[in-house]
Formats: C-alpha cells, structure tokens, sequence
C-alpha cells in the first residue's frame, strides 16, 4: 500500500520554471540579502530608538518631521516604531527583556510608566518639567522626581447628541438617575434588541474599560484604598457607594447597543460617530473623528462631566507623555526630548488637535496653537475641558491613581484588569453588586 | 550494506539544529516553571513545584483546561464530520468538480488572524452583515460575544470553518485508497449506500481519520491565536483555555514560571492523552516497519 | 485542476451508486412491466439525487467562499458606506482603503518579511527534514521510532511559550528582533510535522530503487539524491506547501519575537491596525485581501501536488 508511482515528476523540477536547484539557490539569495539589511543598521553617530503609541496619521507624520529635522541638524537618526494603545507597553517590556530597549516612548497611563519606574529602567525628567506650570495633577512625582512628561489629560467625557436632547426635550444630568432616565430616554429598540444605544460605557478587560468606565464610580465617591493601603472597597460606606454604582451600571447595560465586552477605544468613538449611540465616553479626540468621518455630527455634541446619585461630578483621566529609558544612550535621548519639546511640542499637540487637551497652562496663551481653525472652532468645548481641569467641584480621579498617593499598588490593580472584571461579573455574570465588590476588594488584597 | 558517512553527518546535523531549536527552549521554558521572577525585569529565583502547586490550585486553571477541552473536542467532531462529509460529496462525479474542489479548501490557506477578521466583521453586533441579514428577517442578532455559549460556539465555529479543508484533502486522499471492488461486492451483496459507508467507507478511512484527528487535536488543543483574537478568553474567562492563560500569566501578569507551569501541566495532560490514543489507535502498520 | 484529481474522480464514478453502468442491468427475477416502471423510478431517484448533489455542491461553495468574498467586497466599499451598506454587489468599486492602507502603513515592507520568512522556512525545512526523515527510515540505529513520536510530542507543547526561551535565547545571540530569530522560531514550528510527513512518505517508498542504483554504481547519498528525492517531489512540495502555511499564517510568534515595524510580518502589522484609537475596518479588510490574494495564486499552482502528496506518502493506508 502507498507506493508512489510519480506519473508527473516533471511538475517537481519545472515549478515557476526554475530548475529545482536554481529555485533553491535563488532563494537562498534573496533570504540572504533581505536578512543582512538590519545589521546595517548600526551607522556611525548615534541611533535612537522612539516607540509611538499615538498612530494616527497626523500624529506618526507630526514626529516624523521632527525627527527628520533634528537628524538634518545633529546627525542624531531616529528609528520610529508604532504600536497601537493597546500593546504598547508589553512591546515596551518585551525590548527591555530581549536586551534593546527603546529610548524613547509615548506612554498613556501613569499604570505604564510606574510599572518601570518600578523596574528601574526609567530616567527622570524632573529638570525639564518644572521649568513650567502644570494643570491639576500633571506634575505627578514618585520618589521624588518626575518620570515623564505630559502632552495631555486625555479626561474622560461623557458626550452627548444636542439634537437628540432637544428632540426629546431632555437636560443635561445633574444625578445619576437622571442620567439613566435620559440614556433610556433615548434608547431605540428593534423588537428585544437595542438598535441605538442610551450610552456606551466599554467593558472588556483593557485598559480602555479602566480608563473610561469609572467617571460615575468616582463621582459616587467609592476609594479603593484607604490613607494607609488599606483595600477598603467592600467596607462601610464605600461598599454602600460602590453597590449604587454597580446598580446602575447594571440599569445602564440594559440601554447600550450589543458588544460592549469586545469594546475598546475605537468603538467608544465609532458607536457615537455613527449614530449607534446617544452618549459615548472620550476624550477630545472623539471630536476629530466627529469631523473626520461625519461632520454633521461635529455640531450636534455637548459634553458633562459624570454625576454622581447625588450631585457630585467626576471624570477620569490618563496622562499621555513622553518617557526615556535608561540606556547607554539616554543623554542623547534627554537632548533630543528637550529639543522636540522646546521646538515642536506645538506642533505635536496640534497634530491631534482636540485629544491634546494642554496639561501644560502655558499653551493655552500660545497664538499658534490658539489660532489652529479647528480648535477655534470647537473653543466652547475646549474651555469646558479647560474648567473641568481647574474646578473643584469636578473630581478628577483615576483606578491607576487611587489611594493616597501615587504608588505602584493600584497601578497593579490597573494592569491587572480588576476592576473591569468587576463589571463583567455584573453585567454579564448578573452576580449580586455586593459579591461582585467583595470578589473585586479580594482580588486585589491578593495582588498588592 | 555500509551506511553511506555523508548520510550519516547530514542526518546527525539536522537532529543537533533541530535539538537545538526546539528542545533547547522546550527545555529552558520547563525549568523556567521551576523559578520566579518579582517583575518583568527580576532576577529569577528558585521556587521549587510552587508554581505547580500554585496553578493547580487555582479554580481558573480547572476551568480553562475544562474550556479548552470542551472547544478542543466539539470542533475536531465538527471538522471531522463535516469533512468527510463534503468528501463525499466532492469525491462524486459532477460538472465543475475540480474548480469546487479548489474553492473548498481556500479557507484552509488563509491566515488565522485574517480568518478571525472576517468573522469579526460579519459577526458584528452593530454593522455586521448578519445583523442586517437576521433583522430582514425581523430577528434580533444575540450578542455573541457576551455568552459563554455564542462565544464559544464562534470559536468552534470560526476553527471548524478554517481547519475542516485539511479533513477534507485528507479524507477525499483516503478515499482514493479503498479499492473500487469492495463497493462492487457490496453492490452485489445488495448493500446499500449507507451500509457501504459504514462497513467500507468508514474502516477504509480509518487510518486517515486516525491521523488527521491526532493532528488536529494537538492543534486545536494548542490554540492560541484564534482564541486571542477573537474573544480575548471573555466573557467572563469562559472562553479562556490553558494556552490563553499561560500567556495572560507570563506577558499581562509578567509571571513567567507561573505561565511556564501552566503550558508544562498542559504539555503532560496532551501527552498523556495522545498515548493513550495512540494505544488504542496505532499508527503504524508494522508489517511495513523493516 | 487536472492530473490526480482527475484521475481520482473517473476511479470515483464507478463506485457510487447513481452514475455507474451497473445501476442500468434491470433485475432479471423481475417481470417487464415492473422492470419499466422500476426504470422510471429509478429515473426519478437518480434526478433527485442529482439534484441534491449540486444542492450540496453549491452550499459547499457558497460555505466555502462567501465569507473571502464578504471581505473582499467589504475592502472596495466606498468608506462612508462601509458601515451602513451591506449590498451583496455594487459598482464601482472603490480604492481608497487600499490607498490608505499604503499611505498610512509599511504594508510592502511587512509583505516582503513575510515572503522571506515563508521562503526561509520552505527552503529550510526542507532540506533539514528531508535528512532527518530519510535518516529515520534507512539508517540503522536504536530508538528510531522514538526518534520519530517525539517529533509529534515536540507538538505538543504550546508554541507560544517557546517564544519566552527563544527571545531569551535570541538576546544572548544578538537575534532579538530580528528576522533571523523569527526564521528560526517558524522552523520550530514546520520542522516537526515536516519531519513526520517525510518519514512517512520515504518509509512507504520501496528500498528495492536505492538499491538498483546502488548495484549500478551510486553510493547512497547519491542514490538519496537522485533517486529517493525526485521521486518524492510529491511529498516535498506537500511540506513545502504546510511549512508555507504555517509561516505565513504565524502571528504568535511575529507578535512576540518582532518589535520594530520595519521587521513586522503582515499579520501581525494587520492586527495592529485593529487596536488603534480609530477603527480602521476599510484598510483593515483591504489588508487582509492583500494577504489572502497571493495565497490564492500559490494555491492554484500546488493544489494538485499537495493533494498528491498527501494521498501519496503522508496518509498511506
């Protein structure tokens, strides 16, 4: 059985007419020539290496310049690489761990950038960031020192549809309840289905469920920790709060349009921009696709900030900044930044107009950054970001920043996606609010 | 007969670059089970079965192997079935049939990321393509990836439409093997066509099905990507498997012996079974073995 | 497609019912009247039976290809309508994802990496393989079957934790991303399962042939060379085609050992487009047609020997 008999053998040598052994041997050619090419790399000056995570088209072409001028200017050549949000800080640790680690990279989350303070493999920038004035919160140390520096706030915002508000004859929430009236308000159901969503609140285990998902739990009130680590989310009132938050969350659910749990930062801002949802929660840059991929749109959004069942307002926010690592080439890496902060931190920033929302309060006087059409044309919402960040009555709080300092513990909690798997438990295990809690203040007991 | 020096080097080469590559990290990511490291750049330290005792203990590793199992088995009886049936079907005789051959195993040549693309955006809840076909209909699409069941069943789903051309080319190669004259005995004997499945299609294929289902159950136990990409081990870790969880724990959580344990533990319940399997079905015809 | 499959559909159409000549011999008990009517029936039936065959034909088809043609339409879809439109057929077809698909993204460079990494892998596996396997069939030695079963064993382990060894191990060689390091983790990967399907195929081969070309004068890896190897080209382009794959189609190990973009291969550079802050499903899908397009071509020129070579060596009977 099985003896081969090869009735076209001819097939063998003749494939893309080479002869097998052409075929081999060109081949080897080609993989030899395209494997060498990387070993070139090293030139002679110095090479940095810069891992973006801000992947837009404007942003990658705003750093590109840049980088092209000061190699034209220094000789310093910049290899740029590109992750998306999500992931970056894993490729981020997985050079450092393959023994090439990048000099330079945009983080988005304080959870991020302690996770390498924590390892050691970061360089201060105290130097350069107190050379100016923060917003709230954005001069943030640890041990001391500054450890990146802030281009953004990234707060979250609860977005709403004007023209929906006005159909339907509705107010911005001034409570929770309210908010859930007016999310249900404006719900279109398609038999049992929701076919337009109340609101979007993500809820897969991310980071962008950690970052977004949290305005109305703060703004309940709920601490994480107590003012000696103590986890405390279960305990006395803070369990009673958390409950109130998790309840709602729960009523909320029923009003958002399929797929939450496979939700991340695109979604947020595509389920809104097409019109399959009332609400959604983002930052600025949710207006540039508003104008990007429907501009109709771009006129009909207000913003408020998340409120708490009685009255207290809370957004949640994530730095996005700049960091160096400590390689042998961090002077050079230290130099560049100060360059690219001093000559094109503008530019930068405009180059995602509203998502750069300024931590730094000297921009908000810059004539150019000013004068950009896009951010005249959306000043109203600005300066409502703006108020958000210099008001008291809004609290600004985020689950990698909880407790009563910065530290690495919630950071732990934060990466370890505790608290959105306290929300799946609810809404999609429909568990108890307070088993859910109890669940969430366990797990992180265990982690930190 | 003298063995020939040159054969002998090439083949004792080839084993040394192959050892390497492959028992060298094998070996490594085993003892790597044994150790622990207190962050992603922590020196490594000696620990002992802890990660072992560790993982067994943990409900979630029971739950991801139970997953994994229940995934594994419902889509190898799947592409097994639905295989050797559009074998059948293909091993007829019909205008077109080389073309139709080759359109059923396109899915097989495609990437596993961009397979799970495809499903994604056919599946999904809001613009997919089954939304508007069922609302046509006036059905309300469930939200797959919220239940434990629909999200399991589009993993099955997605691995059975993929991977079942490889039981087909297989099974339709196997077919080849069963001599025309048994169908023609049978005939005679007034066996009819589901009785000649049984008693001649079926032993005839079983060599063939005894392979493909070993491989495709090393396979399909294994998965990682398509388990990733698609559901991330959600909703609920109901979907998460021992390969998902070794990589959650060494890449997310940064405990590299703990993830180490996990594949180690799955590595000896997958050999474990495919002996077992292999005692019962061997492979070999020995009468051919010299 | 010709050739095997042919061949192999003329050997199939006299085994089943319905096509043969044998279901035309009326039964000779019966008497004429019912002979007829028995023909007329069994006109009937086999009508029907037609039927349901391309029933079935054309839902394995529709089974088969909808979906590749969902994504390929979906990628021509003016962008503002990809979201709202889902016509099974429009015109024209519009180009703009692709455009900023290449605009926006190193898609040749990723293209050409994974082209290298696939011809590597080919070439390698091989050559290694065909050692391996040949040694493991006709050298004598102990444990050979072991030898072999471990090579599935190998399997069995999940692939992507050989990635932690492997970048460690690529640290300390001055491998880390790179894409020799990848080459090799895709040979990992290809060599097992080329290993196992060789052997299978030179252990089916009859030692009689060698050894004809032995008497007249060949030494064995001349024999190996220029008897065994052309005579299995069947079986080395069904490796080469599996080793293809699993290279291609890798994302475990490109996601893990791979960082800079220069270096990426195309499925992980399609997946990265996905978790970005905006959704780009039109340059996405174009992405993935791009990927599948090349596929296709290849597959048309090696189905037949794939077929050939796993009904020939791999899956004996």
């Amino acid at each position: 059985m099985g003896i081969y008999i090869p009735g076209d053998k001819k097939a063998g040598t003749g494939l893309f007419g080479l002869t097998r052994r052409n075929f081999l041997v060109s081949s080897a050619a080609v993989i030899g020539t395209g494997l060498a090419a990387p070993a070139v790399r090293a030139q002679s000056g110095v090479t940095l290496r810069f891992l973006n995570n801000e992947t837009s088209a404007a942003s990658q072409a705003a750093l590109r310049n840049a980088c092209d001028e000061y190699e034209a200017k220094t000789g310093v050549k910049i290899i740029i690489d590109s992750s998306p949000i999500s992931g970056s800080m894993e490729k981020a640790m997985a050079a450092i761990n393959g023994g090439q680690p990048y000099d330079l990279m945009t983080a988005s989350f304080i959870a991020t950038v302690l996770e390498f303070v924590h390892a050691g493999v970061l360089v201060p920038l105290t130097d350069m960031v107190k050379r100016y004035d923060w917003g709230r919160g954005a001069a943030w140390d640890y041990e001391g020192e500054n450890w990146y520096y802030p281009f953004d706030y990234n707060l979250v915002m609860n977005y709403y549809r004007k023209d929906l508000y006005a159909e339907k004859g509705l107010k911005i929430p001034e409570t929770s309840d309210q908010f859930l009236e007016n999310c249900r308000a404006l719900t279109v159901l398609d038999g049992s289905n929701v076919d337009v969503g109340g609101c979007v609140v993500p809820l897969a285990s991310d980071s962008a469920t950690n970052w977004a998902a949290f305005g109305n739990m703060f703004a309940e009130g709920v601490e994480l920790f107590d003012g000696d680590w103590n986890v405390v989310l279960d305990q006395g009132e803070n369990a009673d709060r958390a409950k109130r938050f998790l309840d709602l969350y729960a009523e909320l659910y029923k009003t958002m349009p399929p797929g939450m749990n496979t939700v991340s930062f695109a979604q947020l801002m595509s389920l809104f921009a097409t019109g399959k949802s009332a609400h959604t929660l983002y930052s600025g840059r949710l207006v540039e696709a508003l104008e990007a991929t429907n501009p109709e749109l771009a006129d009909k959004y207000g913003v408020f900030a998340s409120p708490g069942s009685s009255g207290g307002k809370a957004l949640s926010y994530a730095f996005d900044g700049f960091c160096v690592f400590k390689t042998p080439q961090s002077e050079e890496a230290l130099k560049f930044l100060q360059w690219f902060v001093d000559e094109h931190y503008v530019d930068w920033l405009l180059s995602a107009w509203m998502n750069n929302h300024p931590a730094r309060m000297d921009i908000y006087e810059n004539e150019r950054w000013k004068s950009h059409p896009m951010i005249q044309k959306h000043w109203e919402t600005m300066m409502t970001m703006k108020s958000f960040i210099e008001s008291d009555d809004v609290v600004i709080k985020a689950i990698d920043t909880s407790g009563p300092s910065i530290d690495i513990r919630p950071c732990t909690v934060f990466n370890a996606n505790v608290m959105p798997e306290m929300l799946q438990q609810k809404a999609l295990g429909n568990a108890p609010s307070a088993d859910c809690i109890a669940a969430a203040a366990q797990r992180i007991r265990s982690l930190i | 007969m003298a063995q020939d020096w040159r054969i002998v080097t090439l083949f004792i080469g080839s084993i040394l670059v192959l050892g390497a590559i492959i028992g060298g990290p094998l070996v490594y990511a085993i003892m790597l089970s044994f150790y622990s490291a207190k962050s992603f750049v922590g020196e490594l330290q000696w620990v002992g079965l802890a990660n072992y005792a560790k993982a067994i203990q943990d409900p979630l590793f029971w739950q991801s192997f139970a997953n994994g199992l229940m995934i594994a088995l419902s889509a190898i009886f799947l592409q097994v079935v639905l295989g050797v049936g559009i074998a059948l079907v293909l091993n007829r005789r019909f205008f077109g049939q080389s073309v139709v051959r080759a359109v059923s195993i396109l899915p097989y040549f495609l990437p596993t990321v961009v397979a799970c693309l495809i499903a994604q955006w056919i599946l999904d809840p809001n613009y997919g393509l089954l939304k508007s076909l069922l609302a046509s209909f006036g059905i309300g699409i469930a939200d797959w990836s919220s239940q434990a069941f629909t999200a399991r069943g589009t993993i099955v789903l997605v691995s059975v439409w993929l991977w079942t051309p490889f039981v087909v080319t297989c099974v339709l190669a196997g077919l080849q093997t069963i001599p025309t004259q048994l169908y023609e005995a049978a005939r005679v004997d007034g066996a009819g066509p589901w009785r000649q499945f049984w008693h001649i299609t079926l032993p005839g294929l079983r060599s063939v099905l005894v392979v493909v289902i070993l491989l495709r159950g090393i396979w399909m136990f294994n998965k990682f990507d398509l388990i990733w990409l698609l559901t991330k081990g959600g909703p609920l870790n109901q979907t998460e498997t021992l390969p998902t969880l070794a990589y959650r724990k060494s890449f997310l959580e940064f405990n590299l012996g703990g993830g180490a344990a996990v594949a180690t533990i799955s590595f000896l319940i997958l050999a474990g079974v495919m002996l077992i399997y292999l005692r019962l079905f061997p492979i070999d015809d020995t009468k051919q073995e010299r | 497609m010709t050739g095997n499959a042919e061949r192999s559909s003329t050997v199939s159409d006299t085994r089943f019912p319905g096509q043969g000549p044998i279901r035309h011999q009326p039964s000779p008990q019966r008497p004429e009247g019912a002979a007829r009517e028995g023909q007329s029936r069994k006109l009937f039936k086999k009508t029907a039976a037609k039927i349901g065959l391309y029933a079935a034909v054309i839902a394995i088809c529709v089974y088969s290809f909808f979906p590749i043609y969902w994504m390929m339409i979906s990628s021509v879809r003016p962008m503002e309508r990809l979201f709202l439109d889902s016509s099974l057929v429009f015109w024209p077809p519009d180009f703009a994802s692709y455009t900023s698909l290449f605009q926006q993204t190193n898609y040749l460079v990723n293209f050409m990496n994974s082209v290298l990494m696939a011809v590597g892998t080919i070439v390698v596996s091989l050559v290694l393989s065909a050692f391996i396997a040949y040694g493991a069939t006709r050298l004598r030695f102990r444990g050979k079957t072991t030898l072999v079963a471990s090579m599935l064993f190998a399997y069995m382990f999940p692939p992507l934790m050989l990635a932690i060894p492997m970048a460690a191990a690529f640290r300390w060689a001055g491998l880390t991303d790179s894409l020799w390091g990848l080459l090799i983790a895709h040979l990992a990967i290809s060599l097992p399962l080329a290993v196992w399907l060789l052997w299978g195929f030179f252990k089916a081969m009859p030692f009689d042939l060698e050894e004809a070309a032995m008497v007249d004068g060949c030494s064995q890896f001349e024999a190996f060379v220029k008897v065994v190897l052309p005579l299995s080209a069947p079986g080395l382009i069904t490796v080469g085609i599996f080793s293809f794959l699993l290279s291609w189609a890798d994302y475990v190990f490109a996601l893990i050992l791979i960082m800079s973009d220069q270096q990426k291969t195309l499925p992980v550079a399609l997946a990265s487009l996905l978790g970005a802050h905006d959704l780009r499903w039109g340059e996405v899908l174009a992405g993935a047609s791009l990927i599948a397009l090349p596929l296709f071509v290849i597959f048309i020129f090696c189905y037949r020997y794939f077929v050939a070579g796993l009904s020939a060596g791999a899956l004996k009977g």
